[in-house]
């Protein structure tokens, strides 16, 4: 089992399971691995380019263990790279996500691009959502209909290709059965013992509800970078 | 004066732990220069188009590299940092010394090898070298920005570098006499810009200006080939030509706004 060579990530291996499939795999705290679970969750819900995700729990209370399917032949976002997107929607549904979970951390090593097939159209992943909001309800509750911090966020996002994929995805977010919602925090908070399910579930409907103007909001933030 | 220089590998796989030395930093008197190997195993070796890709994209993110200690964040896991060593005492060139590290020459006189770095590596170093590769932007393809150029040129397949200013456009092909498939280069580079000229929007106020410039002199500089179908072939060994050449990026750039690009 490897570090993965990333820095800051000294908390992260290359695991592989007894299936053969290849994850990265990170140490979380419970608000963490809360960011992640929801976040993944409405990803795939909702159809956002991120890549396939589990955890791993030895025994029931541990701290649960955060999987990432390893991305194959990547280099991270950098401003030169916004040119050769193969599809800016994806890019455009990731930040989506991020305004409505409150992910303040969409720094350049959480950008993963691919080659698909060359260099000149490179296909988007995100990655990490640990860092949100949404992982602690109490404060997810107080940050409102408000869209996170964009201190860290990658510059040179090319906003007018990315923004109808963003407002795809934040129709879609709006769009979302209350039952599913339910289900992705009873889940979420269930894995990780987090008590307050209701607070956290009904900050999020509330979040929903309002998806739009929170990603045009959000854009409008990281257009000023 | 001493001298320290380390490997930068290119992991294809994490989980075989196998490296590719891809370049080496050199620290020489507190500066940084980038050696880039001399060849890189194609995707058969590194398994797949992708990674291959990827190894290329690296190369040319080295060329910003500054700091000996780390590498530019934007490269992604597939780089790493090998250990740093001192370049032996009394070696007058260091960047020649590690240089050849990479051309073992017993290997290079019994096979053809032919260098699989593209162009636009060398290209984008000789900007950098020239401090203006802040203005330069890689892989240029038709549509991206109101380009003067007819629709039906997004055919025709991408330019290694440009420059674009407020009302100019630079369109620029690297030539290297030297390169081994310099032949297939010229009549790759002439077919490109041929295609480009003949696209260029008659209705438009100014098209781009299709550059070709040549970055060595070697014995089979046909580079007269390209000069029907460019603008202008710059002979960076010509002094003159160079420094009218750099002016020119540097003011199409200054004048860029990078949002045209989105």
């Amino acid at each position: 089992m490897e570090p993965v060579p990333v820095p800051n990530s000294s908390d992260c291996h290359y695991v592989i399971d007894s299936g053969g499939r290849k994850w990265v795999r990170k140490m979380v705290t419970a608000n963490d691995f809360m960011g992640e679970c929801v976040s993944y969750m409405l990803c795939r819900l909702v159809r956002v380019s991120v890549p396939r995700a589990a955890y791993l729990q030895e025994h029931d209370g541990d701290e649960p263990m955060w999987l990432s399917a390893v991305v194959d032949s990547v280099v991270h976002w950098n401003h030169r790279r916004a040119q050769v997107l193969r599809d800016p929607s994806e890019l455009g549904g990731i930040l989506a996500i991020d305004a409505l979970v409150g992910n303040f951390d969409r720094n350049h090593k959480n950008i993963l691009l691919r080659p698909d097939p060359d260099a000149t159209c490179m296909r988007v992943y995100g990655i990490d959502f640990a860092n949100s909001w949404v992982g602690s309800p109490r404060g997810f509750a107080d940050l409102g209909l408000n869209v996170p911090d964009v201190t860290n966020h990658v510059r040179g996002i090319p906003i007018e290709a990315v923004s109808p994929g963003a407002q795809k995805i934040a129709a879609k977010l709006n769009k979302i059965d209350e039952d599913e919602l339910a289900a992705i925090v009873e889940d979420s908070c269930s894995v990780a013992c987090e008590p307050e399910s209701d607070l956290l579930l009904s900050a999020l409907r509330d979040r929903c509800a309002h998806a739009q103007q929170i990603v045009g909001l959000h854009l409008e933030s990281v257009a000023r970078l | 004066m001493s001298a320290r220089f380390r490997f930068v590998h290119f992991v294809p796989d994490p989980f075989s732990g196998g490296r590719v030395p891809l370049a080496a930093l050199v620290e020489r008197d507190g500066s940084v220069a980038v050696v880039p190997a001399m060849s890189v195993p194609g995707p058969a070796c590194l398994g797949g188009d992708a990674r291959a890709e990827v190894a290329q994209l690296l190369l040319e993110d080295l060329c910003d590299a500054t700091s000996f200690s780390e590498l530019p964040d934007d490269m992604g896991p597939h780089a790493i940092l090998g250990d740093a060593h001192a370049v032996p005492v009394g070696v007058d060139d260091p960047l020649a010394w590690v240089r050849a590290l990479f051309t073992p020459q017993q290997i290079a006189k019994h096979t053809s090898r032919r260098p699989t770095h593209r162009r636009s590596t060398y290209g984008y170093a000789f900007f950098r070298s020239q401090n203006v590769d802040r203005f330069v932007q890689h892989r240029y393809q038709p549509g991206r920005i109101r380009d003067g150029l007819l629709p039906h040129a997004k055919q025709f397949g991408s330019v290694s570098h440009y420059v674009v200013g407020e009302s100019e456009l630079l369109l620029m092909e690297p030539v290297l006499p030297t390169h081994n498939s310099f032949s297939k280069d010229l009549s790759d580079i002439a077919k490109l810009f041929a295609a480009y000229g003949s696209a260029r929007d008659p209705q438009a106020d100014q098209g781009p200006r299709l550059i070709a410039y040549v970055l060595d002199h070697g014995s089979r500089a046909r580079r007269h080939e390209l000069a029907p179908v460019v603008d202008q072939v710059v002979d960076t060994s010509d002094e003159n030509a160079r420094r009218f050449f750099i002016d020119k990026i540097r003011d199409v750039g200054t004048t860029g706004d990078p949002q045209l690009l989105s």
